[in-house]
């Protein structure tokens, strides 16, 4: 039901900020919030029913993250409204619930390294500041939509910068085109290795039915409106896209946001625990090593910009970047290399 | 000392250092770490020895991260230093070092209309200059200033606090059934052995590369005097852990459902000198702690020392076939009355599974047992092995079976062995204080925003309005647009000149 009304927000805010109506966005908004209360209930009644706090392994994770994200989304626009990034967050939230349909969903009770009130605040923590990055990212990504659309027409706002030229178009293009289909080549990939191996739990399919085959749908269907009316999405970028200079502004407190959380979250209440359950703050395991260099990335990304004063797409491909990293942290690493977080994985 | 000073304090000196510890630390996950010499040189022929030179087998403890690592904290404290200077100026002297040009030609500013009255600047510090203008200055949220300090003397206390427990801490693993005992070393020999242990790795790695080494000599002395050390200590512990009661408590589950363990479970008491004897219960996230060493629950494993076995006619079936039950220990040869043999267990695995070309088990549960048995004729000598299975598994054991008898596992009886982890990390503390002030610093930088308000009046009655902070531009011109909101209308085109533009 959370995952309809995450789609309805998706069409809602897409069509208030193409269409430009005021009412529609209220309507879709409406629907995020319902979806975000909606989620938080189910995971509500898990936990209630589990025992424990619904982050113990990849089902609940990403379920969990994907209402943490709605909640980010909805509590920072409420005075910036920004249609497209609320619709960007609907996205993921749905994504993230699509590709958490593939692991196993039953609550099984917690294991004894997971049995410590730290795994409220360290995974919690960490996930609200993870969410911030997905915004980030959002916005990171509508900055460089913004950008590719400014150089095709030109139609740059008097305060923004000259339109996107050289390697900066190029990495705009790279983002705007790049990411979906290297996501739909890892998910197409990952379905296939799934069949291939003939996995009783059918993960291959549900993949492909509800992440592949939709994602495409709609893909198709957005870049064949696009085309269709490209004269009209160029010359009203300016109406349903908010300037690059905005969409820069709000990436950085996106991620001013997020920073502390996830550097107090998943590093410094991490290393708590760690030192209580194994008797080391620190043991170079793949998954603090990859906290450390999504902390290091947005380390990077703040100090650029705000001691040597970078803007534009190079701060916003380090954002995209940085949620890259804390996607391979939080899920990668799982399934890709093995450490002391190997409960994760299940 | 000057070039050196301006080589740490340079931004661009970070980011590289952050951008190339991030790709060595993703490298670190990527290049399996700690395995011998041998298996990098074959695992990658190309660069191996590169690898091995820039210390890629032990990357987190190798000489080129931590010089990267010790770069990037003087870089810090460079950067701490640099920061305090003009954080103290900005806390204390910001508006006996401002100047109007500086406030006239802030991003967020806007000439006051002359028909409204000013705001309310009751309490706004006050400078004036000798040309008649004024400055008026009001500060809201300082701590935030400080917050970028604390963050980076509280990373610099981090990296500081790992050093020190690097440098004087100690770890070992003990492991014991219940009713044993373990001694633990003084911190000093835990060291001793643990750097023989590193010095016999490199030892291995010269003797890849020249065999004939002068340094293998003196490696190998180093080596021998750690292990002497660790002996001594292991000799005069500095205490003993004795495993008074191991249990496992498991999650209430319906009979269908596997059961689920909740908790490992080691009563433990630990004497010794320079401390009084004390006992307690370890659990995962439940550590104990006994003088300056802390125990921790870090493995546990199900063991099966007696074995129940049958003794069939080999090519017999039916109840006829048994000819006795025994009992075996593992390692521990018996010789029942009804054989001229002595058999031994010599490997009892519960979950039997074969895996290419080896046997394992691949859990402690009793699920699929299996034990190899050798037989000993009355002269001492091997007079045949097999391997014993379940009655329902049985036909297995016909398999390069030599034994005079065929053997069943009728049931084994399990004993717990607990594995507890030994620390004495004296930086622990000064970590803690480095994440509290991280913390503090983080909070303050990012969640407390430093806004000034800047009030320009001239001799010739011109008043110019100014925001600066630590926010984006968008939100000080939105605060601009808010203080001008609740005293003037909005300002004319015309308005918005600066006071020189007007001059």
């Amino acid at each position: 039901m959370a995952m309809c009304l995450y789609m309805i927000a998706f069409i809602g805010h897409a069509a208030a900020a193409t269409l430009n109506r005021g009412a529609w966005y209220s309507k879709a908004r409406a629907a995020s919030i319902a979806a975000a209360a909606i989620a938080t209930a189910a995971l509500g009644l898990r936990w209630t029913s589990a025992g424990h706090p619904p982050l113990s392994n990849m089902y609940e994770s990403l379920v969990t993250l994907s209402t943490f994200l709605a909640w980010v989304s909805v509590v920072f626009t409420r005075k910036t409204p920004i249609a497209l990034a609320e619709a960007g967050s609907a996205v993921l939230a749905v994504l993230m619930i699509g590709v958490a349909s593939v692991f196993a969903r039953d609550a099984r009770p917690l294991v004894p390294a997971l049995q410590s009130y730290w795994l409220y605040l360290h995974v919690a923590v960490a996930f609200l500041g993870e969410a911030c990055f997905a915004l980030a990212f959002v916005l990171s990504y509508l900055f460089c939509l913004r950008r590719l659309i400014e150089g095709r027409t030109g139609r740059a706002a008097s305060d923004e910068p000259p339109p996107a030229e050289g390697g900066e178009k190029t990495v705009c293009a790279l983002v705007v085109a790049g990411l979906p289909t290297a996501f739909l080549a890892v998910m197409a990939g990952l379905a296939r290795r799934y069949i291939e191996k003939g996995s009783p739990g059918e993960e291959g399919r549900t993949l492909v039915l509800w992440v592949v085959l939709p994602v495409l749908f709609f893909l198709g269907i957005l870049i064949f409106m696009a085309y269709l009316y490209r004269g009209v999405v160029g010359r009203t970028a300016e109406r349903w896209l908010p300037s690059a200079a905005t969409l820069d502004d709000l990436t950085y407190r996106a991620i001013a946001l997020g920073y502390p959380l996830f550097t107090v979250g998943a590093i410094i209440f991490g290393m708590v625990w760690a030192n209580k359950a194994w008797g080391r703050y620190w043991g170079w395991d793949p998954k603090e090593t990859w906290a450390l260099i999504t902390f290091l990335v947005y380390s990077l990304y703040l100090h650029v910009r705000l001691t040597r004063g970078w803007r534009g797409t190079w701060t916003a491909f380090l954002s995209i970047t940085g949620f890259l990293v804390t996607l391979f942290t939080l899920f990668g690493v799982n399934l890709l290399l093995s450490g002391l977080h190997s409960y994760a994985s299940m | 000392m000057r070039p050196l000073f301006r080589f740490l304090a340079s931004l661009r000196t970070a980011i590289v250092l952050i951008g190339l510890l991030s790709l060595m630390s993703m490298a670190g996950t990527l290049v399996p770490q700690g395995r011998e010499a041998a298996e990098y040189l074959i695992a990658y022929p190309r660069i191996g020895q590169i690898m091995l030179d820039l210390g890629f087998d032990d990357l987190y403890r190798g000489w080129l991260f931590n010089l990267l690592l010790g770069l990037l904290a003087a870089s810090s404290i460079v950067c701490t230093v640099t920061r305090l200077k003009l954080t103290r100026a900005k806390l204390f002297r910001r508006l006996a070092l401002a100047q109007p040009a500086e406030i006239a030609s802030m991003q967020a500013g806007a000439a006051w209309p002359p028909e409204k009255p000013l705001p309310d600047t009751t309490g706004w510090e006050q400078k004036h200059f000798e040309d008649g203008t004024t400055l008026q200055l009001r500060v809201r949220g300082r701590a935030s200033l400080v917050g970028g300090l604390l963050i980076h003397v509280g990373f610099v206390a981090i990296l500081a606090g790992g050093m020190w427990g690097a440098i004087s801490g100690a770890e070992m693993a003990i492991f014991g059934m219940e009713g044993e005992t373990a001694a633990v070393p003084p911190v000093a020999v835990l060291r001793a052995a643990a750097a023989a242990d590193r010095m016999s790795r490199q030892a291995r790695a010269i003797q890849m590369r020249n065999p004939h080494d002068p340094q293998l000599e003196t490696i190998r002395r180093d080596v021998e005097a750690g292990a002497a050390a660790f002996q001594s200590g292991m000799l005069n512990p500095a205490c003993r852990v004795k495993f008074e009661q191991l249990w496992v408590e498991y999650h209430e589950t319906t009979p269908e459902e596997p059961p689920s363990v909740k908790s490992w479970n080691s009563r433990i008491a630990v004497s010794g000198a320079g401390h009084e004897p004390a006992s307690g219960v370890v659990r995962v996230n439940q550590p104990f702690s006994w003088g300056e060493y802390t125990f921790y629950q870090a493995d546990w494993k199900k063991k099966y020392r007696k074995v129940v076995l049958a003794a069939m006619r080999p090519g017999a079936t039916g109840p006829d076939a048994m000819v006795a039950t025994l009992t075996l220990e593992v390692g521990k040869p018996f010789k029942p009355d009804w054989s001229d043999n002595s058999f031994a267990l010599i490997e009892f695995l519960p979950d039997f599974r074969i895996m290419g070309e080896r046997v394992v088990s691949v859990s402690d549960e009793l699920r699929n047992p299996a034990g190899h048995i050798v037989a000993y004729g009355p002269d001492g000598k091997a007079a045949g092995r097999g391997w014993a299975f379940v009655p329902e598994m049985a036909e297995l054991s016909g398999h390069a079976n030599t034994l005079p008898y065929r053997f069943e596992v009728l049931s084994a009886d399990p004993v717990y062995e607990s594995g507890l982890r030994v620390a004495y990390d004296p930086g622990v503390p000064v970590v803690w204080a480095g994440c509290l002030l991280m913390t503090l610093g983080l909070c303050l930088t990012f969640y407390i925003g430093y806004y000034e308000t800047w009030l320009l009046r001239r001799a010739d009655g011109s008043t110019w309005l100014a925001v600066a902070g630590n926010r984006p531009p968008v939100m000080l011109k939105r605060l601009l647009e808010d203080i001008r909101a609740t005293s003037a209308p909005p300002p004319t085109v015309a308005e918005d000149r600066t006071p020189e533009e007007r001059a």
